[in-house]
């Protein structure tokens, strides 16, 4: 192990995201826990105890941004070698980071409460592709074009729906709870207006 | 034009090792710093003839013997000639995957012994039993698999595939290791992956520490004088060796990188399982430093269950079958190592 560099420790890519580093750590500590299979007959259990610690203490390093740049700049003096690092460069300089609350510049009236239309512009006010938001959340384009619209009768079950906001709000810098708790509140209008029309 | 295309055509589908070693064959370890001492060492020499699988080790019933009737049984299909042969010791079964009918002996066959396998043929493929009557002595040497392993190696064939049993035998090892592909068959559960590791344990231990050359005289006093256990894996022990002979230590750390088994977990169910093979791997490189590679683990199939119960081969009865895909990718895949191996000599 003292050999191997911190990323080749998870065995992921230098340019791996957040997420990978999470999943490469949930399934190396999953893969090496002391009841699995892998480690049976070939490793001591002091050998996995250490060898747990140095994927935690690998993980602890990597999710957190300034640790990682601090580590990223001693391991790679020369630059970062990461083929995504790259390609970030060539996609062009970085957007300017998100409002802190991108609400208050939206120029709403007092009572706004937050529908699709409302996310929408949230989201091109801080220059969020949809794209990149399904990317991230891995919500289809579908349903988050559903979402913004909104179409109603589209949408996924409630249960779905209230994770599926959070996650949103969650990347424009909004109030989790306040997204779900008004755009459901929309919903359930529409739900009872649509009853209403069927009798 | 066309002429010219034809013989590189030719030239690819060439499964012959070259029979003069490359001239600088030397150069291969070029990085790690000379050792003279690494050619002899009889599994590295340049060997001609057919190429050669070895399915050996991890643990009975992991399902070599269907794997080994069924590969090449797809590798003939493919215009290969293919010899399949049994050598494993103990449960030599490999005829009834293929409905080869079972050999009754007599006692008076047993007492007399005999000395010739039995070669049959089928479906284009050849397959070699040593199943005559064995002389009725407990040496460890079996002559008539020696023999049949001999006549094997030194035939005209493209492949062979040795079914070596579960066992740690000397022949068994050293077939696994001069192999062009040594693959253990392992299954997804505790006991199965215990033998396995067990298998490599003692197969890499013939590979880097047997043999009366310098390299493997010097690690082995450095290890006896090791009464604390210091030196636990290949790593400590090479970094020990580099301090008192640098020469030894490259030429131990050499065949360490030499050591490529290929792993093969078969009979998968769950995800999980398909994981582990990757997670051997894993563990096999953190702990010994090897470069152990996977096949991609084999997905459970009751037909395997079906055509051993029936005598019928998967790969003929029933090839449109789950286990019959399995086969036919493993089968490509491992023609795919050899053909890369070919090319890298």
């Amino acid at each position: 192990m003292s050999g191997l560099n911190l990323y080749e420790r998870l065995e992921i890519d230098p340019g791996a995201s957040d997420d990978e580093v999470r999943r490469a750590y949930k399934r190396l500590t999953q893969l090496f826990s002391p009841s699995g299979v892998v480690c049976y007959g070939l490793y001591r259990a002091e050998e996995i105890k250490a060898l747990l610690e140095d994927f935690k203490a690998a993980y602890e390093t990597l999710v957190d941004p300034e640790r990682r740049r601090r580590y990223d700049q001693q391991l790679y003096p020369q630059g970062h070698p990461s083929a995504r690092a790259a390609e970030a460069v060539k996609r062009g300089p970085p957007r300017p980071a998100l409002p802190a609350d991108p609400l208050s510049l939206l120029d709403l009236p007092q009572d706004a409460v937050i529908d699709g239309p409302v996310l929408a512009m949230v989201r091109q006010l801080c220059q969020v592709p949809l794209a990149e938001i399904a990317e991230r959340t891995k919500i289809s384009m579908f349903t988050l074009r559903c979402i913004e619209e909104p179409r109603y009768a589209d949408l996924p079950a409630p249960v779905y729906l209230r994770g599926f906001l959070k996650q949103i709000a969650t990347l424009l810098h909004l109030d989790g709870d306040r997204v779900v708790r008004e755009y459901m509140h929309g919903v359930e209008r529409w739900q009872k207006a649509r009853k209403k029309a069927r009798w | 034009m066309g002429e010219r295309e034809d013989y590189q055509a030719d030239d690819t589908l060439d499964l012959e090792v070259p029979s003069a070693p490359p001239p600088d064959a030397s150069g291969d370890f070029g990085s790690l710093n000379e050792p003279s001492f690494i050619g002899e060492i009889p599994w590295h020499e340049a060997r001609r003839g057919p190429m050669v699988i070895a399915l050996a080790g991890g643990k009975g019933g992991a399902g070599r013997s269907l794997l080994a009737a069924n590969v090449g049984l797809f590798l003939a299909s493919l215009g290969r000639e293919v010899i399949v042969a049994d050598l494993d010791p103990a449960g030599a079964n490999l005829h009834t995957y293929l409905g080869v009918e079972p050999l009754l002996l007599s006692f008076g066959a047993l007492l007399r012994g005999g000395t010739r396998p039995q070669l049959e043929r089928i479906s284009g493929m050849s397959l070699w039993l040593c199943r005559a009557p064995r002389p009725l002595t407990a040496s460890p040497v079996d002559p008539l698999r020696e023999e049949t392993l001999e006549m094997a190696l030194n035939s005209e064939a493209d492949i062979v595939i040795l079914d070596m049993g579960a066992q740690h035998d000397d022949l068994t090892l050293d077939q696994f290791l001069s192999a062009d592909l040594g693959v253990l068959v392992t299954l997804p559960d505790s006991a199965a992956v215990e033998r396995a590791y067990a298998f490599l344990r003692t197969a890499l231990y013939r590979r880097i520490l047997h043999g009366s050359d310098e390299p493997a005289v010097i690690a082995r006093a450095l290890l006896n004088a090791d009464h604390v256990n210091q030196l636990e894996t290949p790593t400590a022990l090479i970094e020990a060796l580099s301090g008192v002979h640098p020469n030894a230590a490259s030429a131990i750390r050499a065949r360490l990188m030499a050591f490529t088994p290929k792993i093969l977990m078969n009979r998968c169910r769950a995800r999980a399982d398909r994981e582990l093979e990757a997670g051997m791997i894993s563990a096999l490189r953190r702990l010994w430093g090897i470069n152990a590679e996977g096949l991609g683990g084999g997905d459970h199939d009751d037909i395997a269950h079906e055509s051993t119960r029936k005598r019928r081969p998967v790969m003929l009865a029933y090839p449109g079958s789950t286990l019959g895909g399995e086969v036919e990718r493993l089968s490509r895949r491992l023609l795919a190592l050899l053909n890369a191996g070919v090319e890298r000599a």
